[in-house]
């Protein structure tokens, strides 16, 4: 051991360049050792890199969509979705063959299965000293019974090697790096609400609701008004300003043709029997036609008190009218029959302005408002159609549902209805289905149009006796036929287009002929496929249960020679000024209305009304459509079998009409505090018109028609209690959507209660204490926190909670208040800044909002808030957050009338907002890897 | 042993030391500066994958008339960019060891992007093509701006609005079903008529980095970095 240290020492002492040495060893080592380090560092690098450029390529593509386009090479679908990440990721990777992007090449690639998968085997990329292979695959999914599996794209960058050569060389294992990605889309599943509110048919910026029905009565404490005045203040003029003709700018060649010439097509069947109208008097039995007496039952408005033929049976909209109280001093309920209205009795005024009058339905129905957000909704539905996802859709209002029906994309366009049970249609003429919003049949169904599969289908099945009619024995299939039901349908069934299809016309303006000529009466085609279907005045009234319209036509003729007036529809600009109408190319038609509107002066208080409809422009006064409105659709066609129970048509229409359904069944209300759940929903329907448990013969009290929060529910139950149907739930994207013009306004609470007369929602309602209590009794919330705002609230953040995307859409008016609550929801759909479990008197979340409300800042949760998140509480307030996007699930859009704005350019803003909005949200492609 | 070393040959083992020490302390630090580089690349992208990658950023708002808009400078920042650059720095600030031995912070920014989309040819091949303009959405604005990240910024995004001229980067947005005797028959949709939306324009995030690495107790100056790219948004 001595000799070895002796050896070492003198080693040292004579070669005094060993430490060198060594240290040139420790040098090269640590060279070698820290290189390696930094390469690995470097590849760990790179791959962040790729990574980062596979998602970013892959977002680009997520943003493509699946494809609105049958055609998936040109705008949309698996090729672009393959071109445009393509072209993206060759930006980063610079690599020469990723210029190769032809989106045919990567559709041609599909399989049998539709998988497509194309791959570069040497992409050059990060400064060409890596060389990478990249593949692209996507999959369409799966849709069977048994296996639900969504649509993928994935992008796969692998074995990227450097191409340096010595740090190839550095292993027989070259280190090799990657990333890879896919998105997805899980098969989308919809449901759809509509919330109706009166508001919608609003026309006047400073009257947010319905212009009042105009009942006049001099004994009713309106004597500071006059008739005329009040008419025209509040009901015409009403004009049609190519409602529902998109004119997008840019996109059009030439001005768009008029597509909707009249919401309800109709066709003069009587011109010269009936007796001139005039101001003051109607005279009806005189005539004693069917067709007048089709419509006696309400007494025209008028001053004085008219005598009517009080023989026939009330109209359904009439039960709406029921009276609170009695005009006879009994307790029970009356309905508003024609003797009733015309009573002078002031104390049942309130009542009477529930009514249904034809101006109220006038605004109600035709409002272009109302028209296009009913449009916008149908806009939704043709694109959920248009891409095969199944859909539920549900309208709710207390009051009137004025629906539009909804029609099959494929028979707007082209229908096949072809069969000897339905007419002709216009053959190839696209205004064959797109003048006349009536429901079709399911594609899959024309071969058995007019079969009970096909009525079974929209009713269910009408003739399987499984409804009780309380007035007529036997069973409701007996009555309601499938052949009735499919009149119901074939025809504008909707309230609107029941009760509006009636009209006079007087001679001057139908001719231009000043005279008191006898006026033109104009029906609805009973077959809207169909003009030469010959319409006559019925010979008979449709007795016992004759289904006439509300009211007579609103002031026939002019008033001092200077107001002609009616129900005008304009449209936009096809008509050269001084000539009348085009003339719409009806086919072997005759009598048809032809109006030259030069002739139509509109008085000065309505053209200056503020604002008017689409007040016509300078020069295109005569640009208003050779028109009709309104006419009639009559349940009492000869040829059909009567309806001993048209309140159960009118239910079923309403029900059923464009596969648009109420949110619930009428909730038969024994007594204030209860609900009678025993009865069967259909039979709450489908009973007598004097049955209790009628639908609406429970809207004793005015309602509030604003209940999103009840839509919301079913729309939650329906998502939540059908396992049975769907293999794997959580394999779809539920979304639900749902339009909106106004802020909730009654609770669920306030439904069960009794507090307000609501429909319910199926399931069958239940005891309240098993509704979730989003309300906070009893506590003072400041405007606009209300509890029905709340409610809503807490609604869709609770289904956002159950993987149940909700797609709120804000079609509104400007308007204070109203503008204010709806501030307010979208603020407090961000993600929640606390949490609790509810109890009674507390709210689930506590949620952001701009502002302070009254004593409660910022940093204090309103009243039944939980406390906020201690990690929110030290950062911000509640009021800072707002600036947060939308919580995720929920998508948010809104689209505000400004004050003043035309229906033009109102419907110029509303569609590729809305569209481009929902498109997004109900295709929405995710990481899934 | 090392003390009779240096007794007996002060004077070389002293060169030796320093002809071997300082080199082989320079190349510790060179090769920590290196690792230290990579290291803060790879926390970069990491960093902008996390940040940028969260599903809740909107690159649109709304104009006037309620449609689809770019963000206006005025509020890009608050809307926008101020909660991802913070959310940039917080994710920085977490890097590894090696980065808190890192000479410079990185000087980062993340910026919009608009390109330009032509929406009115009747050409599927060119229709959603970007059409080389641009417009760049920051506060305050890089292309004015003499800092050094700014103007790398701006090149990037030169780069990538003539890379992508040409090439289709927004698809058909939505289509609106309408009458069939009033359009133009756009695309075909089994026949229907249609009326296809597009968006004028695509939002992208350019983002770049852009420091120095120093040296010799951050002394010596070593070598400056500069990390850029473009990312996707999904919208």
């Amino acid at each position: 051991m001595a000799s070895l240290k002796k050896t070492f020492i003198n080693r040292i002492k004579d070669q005094h360049g060993w430490v060198i040495a060594l240290m040139l060893v420790c040098f090269l080592f640590l060279l070698t050792y820290g290189f390696l380090v930094i390469e690995a560092e470097k590849n760990l690098a790179d791959r962040a890199r790729l990574n980062i450029d596979v998602t970013s390529a892959l977002n680009a593509a997520a943003n493509v969509g699946s494809g609105t386009n049958s055609n998936p090479q040109v705008d949309s679908g698996p090729g672009v979705m393959f071109q445009v990440a393509c072209n993206h990721l060759g930006y980063r990777l610079n690599g020469t063959q990723m210029n190769n992007c032809n989106p045919a090449d990567f559709v041609a690639t599909a399989n049998s299965n539709g998988v497509m998968t194309q791959a570069f085997s040497t992409v050059d990329s990060i400064d060409t000293s890596i060389r990478c292979k990249v593949k692209f695959d996507y999959n369409p999914g799966v849709i069977t019974q048994t296996t639900i599996r969504g649509q993928s794209l994935c992008l796969d960058v692998s074995e990227c090697q450097r191409t340096l050569l010595p740090i190839s060389l550095l292993s027989t294992i070259p280190y090799k790096m990657g990333g890879s990605g896919c998105i997805g889309m899980k098969p989308p599943v919809a449901f759809v609400i509509a919330s109706i509110s009166p508001s919608l048919g609003r026309i006047y910026n400073n009257n947010n609701q319905l212009p009042p029905p105009p009942f006049l009565h001099t004994s009713a404490g309106n004597g500071g008004f006059s008739f005329d005045a009040e008419l025209q203040r509040t009901s015409l003029p009403l004009m049609w300003d190519s409602h529902l003709t998109p004119f997008y700018s840019g996109h059009f060649s030439s001005e768009p043709r008029i597509p909707y010439f009249t919401p309800f097509a109709t066709k003069e069947v009587k011109t010269s029997v009936v007796p001139v109208q005039n101001q003051d008097t109607v005279v009806g039995g005189a005539v004693g036609t069917a067709f007048i007496q089709s419509m006696p039952n309400v007494p025209r408005q008028t001053y004085s008190p008219l005598a009517v033929d009080t023989g026939l049976s009330l109209d359904p909209i009439q039960y709406m009218n029921w009276a609170v109280g009695t005009i006879d001093g009994s307790n029970g309920p009356l309905w508003g029959d024609a003797g009733w209205v015309a009573l002078s009795n002031s104390a049942n005024l309130k009542s009477r302005a529930a009514a249904a009058t034809q101006t109220h339905l006038a605004n109600l129905c035709f409002s272009p408002f109302r028209m296009w957000f009913h449009r916008t909704v149908q806009q939704f539905l043709y694109m959920l159609d248009s891409y095969g996802y199944p859909f539920a859709l549900s309208a709710y209002s207390n009051g009137e549902i004025p629906l539009m029906p909804y029609v099959p994309y494929q028979h707007r366009y082209s229908p096949t209805w072809t069969s000897a049970a339905v007419p002709p249609t216009w053959g190839d003429s696209p205004r064959s289905t797109l003048v006349l919003p009536v429901m079709g049949p399911n594609a899959l169904q024309t071969a058995t149009l007019g079969s009970p599969a096909y009525i079974s289908d929209q009713f269910g099945n009408t003739n399987n006796g499984i409804i009780n009619n309380t007035l007529t024995a036997g069973a409701f299939g007996n009555v309601l036929n499938d052949t009735t039901a499919l009149s119901m349908l074939y025809q504008g069934m909707s309230l609107c287009a029941r009760e509006m299809l009636h009209e006079v016309q007087t001679n001057t303006l139908y001719t231009g002929v000043t005279s008191n000529a006898a006026p033109h009466l104009f029906t609805a085609l009973p077959n809207a496929y169909n003009v030469n279907m010959p319409v006559a005045l019925p010979t008979s009234p449709c007795t016992p249960e004759v289904q006439p319209t509300i009211e007579q036509t609103i002031e026939i003729n002019g008033t001092g020679g200077t107001a002609n007036r009616g129900f005008v529809f304009r449209s936009g600009g096809s008509v050269p000024p001084g000539e009348c109408g085009p003339g719409i190319d009806y086919v072997g038609g005759s009598n048809y209305r032809n109006i030259c509107t030069d002739l139509i002066n509109f008085p000065t208080e309505m053209v200056n009304a503020t604002p008017v409809w689409a007040p016509p422009p300078t020069g295109e006064v005569a640009n208003i459509d050779p028109v009709n409105i309104t006419s009639p659709y009559r349940a009492c066609l000869t040829n059909q079998a009567e309806i001993p129970l048209p309140n159960a048509a009118v239910a079923l229409s309403t029900l059923r009409i464009g596969g648009i359904m109420k949110s619930g069944w009428p909730a038969p209300k024994p007594s204030a505090n209860t609900v009678n759940t025993t009865v069967a929903p259909q039979t709450r329907y489908f009973t007598g018109i004097d049955s209790p448990n009628v639908y609406p013969s429970f809207e004793a009290v005015p309602s509030i028609s604003e209940f999103p929060t009840g839509s919301l529910y079913k729309a939650f139950n329906t998502f939540t209690n059908q396992p049975q149907y769907i293999p794997d739930p959580t394999a779809l994207r539920k979304m639900v959507t749902i339009f909106m013009d106004q802020p909730p306004k009654i609770t669920i609470p306030d439904c069960i209660n009794g507090v307000q007369q609501c429909m319910f929602f199926p399931l069958n309602p239940v005891a309240s204490g098993a509704f979730p209590d989003f309300t906070v009794s009893g506590l003072a919330v400041p405007f606009p926190a209300t509890n029905p705002v709340r409610e809503f609230i807490e609604m869709v953040q609770r289904m956002v909670e159950a993987d149940i995307n909700v797609a709120i859409v804000f079609i509104d008016h400007y308007s204070a208040s109203p503008n204010i609550s709806r501030d307010f929801i979208i603020d407090a759909l961000r993600d929640p800044i606390g949490k609790q479990l509810t109890s009674t008197g507390s709210l689930q979340y506590a949620l952001c909002r701009r502002t302070a409300l009254g004593a409660y800042g910022c940093g204090t949760p309103l009243p039944g808030e939980p406390v906020y998140y201690p990690s929110f509480a030290g950062e911000a307030t509640a009021c800072n957050c707002v600036n947060n996007p939308p919580r995720r699930g929920v998508y948010i859009v809104s689209v505000t009338q400004k004050s003043e704005e035309t229906y033009s350019n109102f419907q110029n803003r509303l569609f590729p907002k809305i569209t481009i909005a929902l498109n997004r949200a109900i295709n929405q492609f995710v990481s899934i890897k | 042993m090392f003390n009779k070393i240096f007794q007996n040959n002060k004077g070389t083992s002293i060169i030796e030391f320093t002809i071997v020490v300082f080199p082989l302390l320079f190349l510790i630090n060179a090769l920590w500066a290196m690792h230290s580089l990579h290291d803060m690349k790879r926390n970069v992208y990491g960093a902008m994958y996390n940040v940028l990658n969260r599903t809740n950023i909107q690159p649109f708002t709304y104009d006037s008339d309620d449609q689809f808009a770019p963000w206006p400078v005025g509020t890009v920042n608050q809307f926008v960019l101020t909660s991802i650059r913070d959310n940039l720095t917080a994710a920085l600030q977490v890097g590894s060891s090696l980065y808190n031995l890192a000479p410079t912070v990185p000087n980062c920014r993340v910026i919009l992007q608009y390109l330009d989309v032509d929406v009115t040819s009747s050409t599927p091949s060119i229709r959603g093509t970007a059409t080389g303009t641009y417009t760049l959405v920051s506060n305050p604005d890089v292309t004015t701006s003499s800092v050094p990240v700014d103007q790398l910024i701006v090149t990037e995004a030169q780069n990538f609005a003539a890379y992508m001229t040409g090439k289709k980067v927004n698809a058909e947005e939505s289509r609106v079903l309408l009458d069939a005797d009033t359009l133009p028959q756009f695309g075909n949709l089994d026949g229907l008529p249609v009326n296809p939306i597009y968006l004028p324009y695509a939002p992208f995030f350019v983002w770049a980095c852009e420091g120095d690495a120093n040296i010799m107790f951050n002394l010596v100056p070593f070598s400056s970095f500069e990390f850029f790219g473009t990312y996707a948004v999904k919208r």
